[in-house]
């Protein structure tokens, strides 16, 4: 590339510092007439002014790739495990449960700058194992995606429509949208033009939340309507009655946050499982029905699991590919 | 020149306005703009605090004008669309046509621990600016902090990395 590893003198020094404070100049979203003029002035000064504006503006690209790079790896990093006491080895796990998204990650990281396509053309949003993530759908619409969920965006003439659930669990909220957003997820369609809802679907069955607004679901089995603090359960042949909940319960997670009341202890593992990489697995029956009422955060998932364990006076015993055996 | 407080700036300029206004434009060709100028440079100074003594309030007080001068005609100047100043910049250093310059490997990868080298703001800059190609304005608004932290910030993290690049190993 350029003169990186020779010793500049002052006066080249000067004019790569001057050609920088152009490029940020020009690339600010503030450059205006005044100062287009007087860059073409600085350039038009001498031949060394422009081979130092060039040489410049090749740095910035190779910024913008390492940039890009960077980025790449940094999102890798924020969804993998954190090494936990034990010294369980959490990165067999990861790759196991994971091997494919390993596979597209080392794909990820090492095309340029320019073939990357945009997240839409892999055809769907995922999250990892404990990972959030909120999008902005435009038009007053965010959709936030929990641990391990899979999406598809759908949209109606070039405007967004709504999304398939594939599985796990998505919370939209709308801002006064002019049209209605719809979730699909297994054999039926959520709708709703404002307000916010969540949606559940952990294969076996779908859980629709209302948290303020109006929610159809269309079911072949039947609609139902729900506004705030109501919910429906479903599955492939039936829909459920219309069931009041704790709100701050359901949408806890946005908060980084599980809460838990009279829950049993099974279906806590469960949930703690979503967002842990590894497996916990309960062997003791005698407490697999013990309700649980509590919250715990989600960013130390494995203290909640060490005071569950003295609660319940369970021994623990982890084993290789970071499953964690309670009995 | 006698020294003064930074306080004593505006009675400085208070004193020596007429001559000081002349010089200014004098420096900026225009004596309207001078004027106006000056008028935002006492403005300036009052909301300034008391700091050091300053060797040649003179010089001190011109330069602040002429920095405000700049502004002013800056601002008074149409604004570009994005497409000019990317012509602008095509026509100083003109592509070669289709031909991408694909980076050195080695260099993108030294430049890369470098990156993560920066403090964490700095960083989040460079990635938000030269990854996601968000104007420094826009920047801002994502990070929520001032237009001129985000500016400071991505030429000081500048500064580092051509440094690093160039430190002979």
């Amino acid at each position: 590339m350029n003169t990186s590893k020779q010793m500049r003198n002052p006066d080249d020094q000067s004019l790569q510092r001057q050609a920088w404070v152009w490029l940020r100049l020009l690339h600010s979203g503030k450059a205006r007439q005044y100062d287009l003029d007087g860059f073409q002035r600085w350039l038009r000064a001498s031949t060394t002014h422009q081979q130092a504006f060039h040489a410049a503006r090749q740095d910035w690209e190779t910024l913008g790739e390492a940039a890009a790079l960077q980025a790449a790896q940094a999102r890798l990093q924020t969804s993998a495990p954190r090494a936990v006491n034990g010294g369980r080895r959490l990165w067999l796990a990861w790759f196991a449960t994971g091997a494919t998204v390993a596979a597209a990650s080392a794909a990820i990281v090492h095309p340029p700058l320019g073939l990357w396509p945009a997240a839409e053309t892999w055809g769907g949003d995922a999250t990892t194992v404990g990972e959030q993530r909120a999008l902005d759908l435009g038009d007053g619409i965010q959709v936030t995606l929990n641990t391990q969920t899979s999406i598809r965006r759908q949209s109606v003439d070039g405007r967004i429509s709504g999304i398939e659930l594939v599985k796990g669990e998505a919370a939209v909220d709308l801002a006064g949208v002019s049209g209605s957003f719809t979730v699909l997820a297994g054999k039926a369609r959520s709708t709703a033009s404002s307000g916010s809802f969540e949606v559940r679907n952990l294969g076996d069955k779908v859980c629709v939340t209302c948290l303020a607004g109006d929610v159809v679901i269309s079911h072949p089995a039947g609609q139902r309507r729900l506004s705030g603090r109501q919910q429906a359960i479903y599955d492939a042949r039936r829909i459920s009655g219309i069931g009041g909940v704790q709100t701050e319960q359901v949408a806890a997670w946005r908060r980084g946050e599980l809460r838990f009341d009279q829950t049993p202890l099974r279906q806590v593992i469960e949930e703690i499982n979503r967002y842990r990489p590894g497996d916990v697995v309960l062997l003791n029956d005698k407490v697999r029905e013990a309700p649980v009422s509590g919250s715990f955060y989600i960013a130390s998932l494995d203290q909640a699991l060490a005071q569950l364990q003295r609660t319940f006076n369970l021994k623990a015993k982890a084993l290789p590919a970071g499953i964690y055996l309670l009995s | 020149m006698t020294e003064q407080l930074a306080t004593g700036l505006m009675d400085y300029l208070a004193r020596h306005y007429a001559s000081i206004k002349s010089r200014l434009g004098r420096i900026v060709g225009n004596s309207d703009l001078a004027a106006d100028a000056l008028q935002d440079t006492w403005l300036r100074l009052q909301a300034r605090e008391a700091e050091d003594t300053i060797q040649n309030p003179a010089g001190y007080i011109l330069r602040i004008g002429v920095n405000i001068a700049i502004d002013i005609q800056r601002r008074q100047s149409r604004a570009v669309s994005l497409d000019e100043v990317n012509a602008a910049m095509e026509l100083a250093d003109p592509a070669p046509g289709t031909e991408h310059v694909a980076q050195v490997r080695s260099e993108v990868q030294a430049l890369l621990g470098h990156i993560e080298a920066l403090p964490k703001r700095q960083r989040s800059v460079i990635s938000l600016v030269h990854f996601e190609g968000l104007a420094q304005k826009e920047v801002a608004q994502r990070l929520d902090i001032s237009l001129r932290t985000v500016e400071a910030d991505l030429k000081k993290a500048h500064e580092t990395l051509l440094a690093r690049r160039d430190e002979v190993p």
